[in-house]
């Protein structure tokens, strides 16, 4: 017999944001509980002119990572290997000063790379990572940027891909969306409004408009409680005007201001509890589609090769790449009233460690909803899913409220 | 039940005329390539300097998805018209740019400093 919150699991929500290694967002709070694997103040990168560039509490909610940080795949491979490109060769998470220093030539600038959040700054994140299960161990999918990443979280694999390309011809398995929607189940992808829209899939948007809507209609389905079996939400991806005057950026890529990441990320949880019946039935996952070149101390693992591989042309290293290790770690949180108050999962190194990457997400979705499904990646079929987190029998009644007025 | 407020974010970071991301350039690139029928379609690099500014690229990214979207409203055995792309909307405004600092004349000991 599953516990009771699972047993009533009806919808998964996923909330994807822009751009954020774990330390930057998260890395404080290991000062308040020694669980998380975060910072403890001591760690550095040596700058370009031979000095320690230590981590410091000074993250800014705007202003600091402009430029926008290396994240493309040989960007990031120099952040993690700092230039050791020998066959034996270990990650040592030393090279994120020098790949942002080459942005901009300017060593002080280039330091502001190792800078993290003081948990207080981050009300929102902190307080859903301290009230609900906070993932040590959850890594993006690969050492490179946004669109590779993403296509993990609908497909299982990037299908070979480690740049920005989504001209995805001949796709081997279907996405998330498809699969439930030939079971006779419910996905959806909202994106913020038409002037964001959405950002990976286009080719779902072309030929499949039936899995889109906005997030005014995503407040409408919870309120309603319409919601899908799986939606995925995409935050707001620039500043613009909108239909009521100008609407921030709130994917918190760098240089959007995060506090206004910090507002959606609650609009979003928000509008699932302010329906009881949904709150009781809804896992809400909130995570970051990769770091964005910021700073991270835990090294990314080795994984099972995914069955693609990136011809060196593509990787931009001059070695081909056999997505056999995971990219550097983000933030992810899940939440839901049956996940007990102050769950860490354990990551890289504890004990009980449990290792979760995007594949993780399709993987879940797909064993809740689906059960037995063999079309999938290699990586998906292989990935941690988190359900099991749903461990009460007793759903809370003490969970926080966010006031956005 | 804890309840906590969440503060406004400031209007000043409201910045629809820093330049765009990379990531927005790409995602103009994939609707625009959505946006026509097969015939017309081949995967290009959008010449970035078109794109100037964030809310630019924000209005241009509507008026794709439009058209994308309204493009699946038409039979599916109707023959696929050619498809012309509407001109880029201008940007309201130019990037601001940091006024120029005048030379000041360097003092003596600054000068010795640095040499």
């Amino acid at each position: 017999m599953p516990p009771a919150g699972l047993d009533k699991l009806q919808h998964i929500v996923v909330l994807m944001m822009e751009n954020r290694s774990f330390d930057h967002m998260l890395g404080g709070l290991k000062a308040q509980d020694h669980r998380v694997d975060g910072l403890d103040g001591t760690e550095f990168n040596l700058d370009t002119a031979g000095k320690q560039a230590l981590v410091k509490d000074q993250a800014a909610y705007q202003g600091q990572l402009d430029p926008d940080p290396n994240h493309h795949f040989a960007g990031v491979d120099l952040q993690i290997f700092d230039g050791n490109m020998l066959p034996d060769r270990a990650p040592t998470m030393g090279g994120f000063v020098k790949s942002y220093f080459e942005q901009q030539r300017d060593v002080k600038h280039s330091r502001q790379i190792m800078y993290y959040y003081k948990p207080e700054k981050l009300p929102v994140l902190t307080t859903l990572a301290k009230e609900f299960a906070l993932f040590n161990g959850w890594f993006s999918s690969i050492p490179g940027p946004t669109l590779c990443n993403r296509a993990f979280v609908h497909y299982g694999t990037s299908f070979g891909h480690v740049d920005m390309n989504v001209f995805y011809p001949n796709t081997v398995f279907k996405s998330i969306y498809q699969r439930l929607e030939a079971a006779g189940k419910k996905a959806k992808i909202y994106y913020f409004d038409a002037k964001s829209s959405t950002m990976e899939i286009v080719n779902l948007l072309q030929h499949q408009p039936q899995f889109f809507g906005d997030f005014a209609q995503f407040r409408a389905d919870c309120a309603t409680g319409q919601l899908p079996h799986y939606s995925f939400i995409e935050p707001n991806y620039s500043d613009h005007e909108g239909d009521n005057g100008a609407v921030l950026g709130s994917d918190q890529h760098p240089d959007h201001d995060v506090r206004e990441g910090e507002r959606f990320i609650a609009a979003v949880y928000q509008a699932i509890k302010d329906n009881p019946a949904l709150w009781e039935t809804t896992a809400l996952l909130v995570t970051y589609d990769e770091h964005g070149g910021i700073y991270d101390h835990v090294p990314p693992p080795e994984c099972i090769p995914d069955g693609f591989v990136a011809q060196p042309a593509d990787t931009g290293t001059g070695k081909p790449f056999l997505f056999d290790r995971l990219g550097v770690r983000v933030p992810a949180v899940l939440i839901s009233p049956w996940v007990a108050k102050g769950t860490v999962v354990p990551g890289v190194g504890a004990a009980g460690a449990r290792l979760f990457e995007h594949a993780s997400i399709p993987g879940t979705v797909t064993a809740h909803f689906l059960g037995n499904y063999d079309e999938r990646s290699v990586r998906e079929k292989r990935a941690e899913t988190f359900l099991d987190l749903l461990t009460l029998n007793q759903m809370r009644q003490d969970t926080p409220d966010f006031d956005l007025a | 039940m804890a309840v906590i407020k969440v503060p406004k974010t400031p209007k000043t970071a409201y910045r629809p005329n820093r330049k765009p991301s990379d990531l927005l350039l790409k995602q103009i690139e994939h609707l625009e390539w959505a946006a026509l029928p097969a015939a017309q379609r081949k995967p290009r690099q959008l010449p970035k300097r078109k794109v100037k500014t964030e809310g630019q690229a924000a209005k241009r990214v509507a008026q794709l998805t439009a058209l994308v979207l309204d493009a699946k409203k038409e039979p599916l055995d109707a023959p696929e018209a050619e498809v012309k792309l509407p001109p880029l909307p201008p940007a309201t405004t130019s990037i601001r740019r940091a006024p120029k600092k005048r030379a000041k004349p360097r003092s003596k000991a600054r000068s010795r400093r640095r040499s």
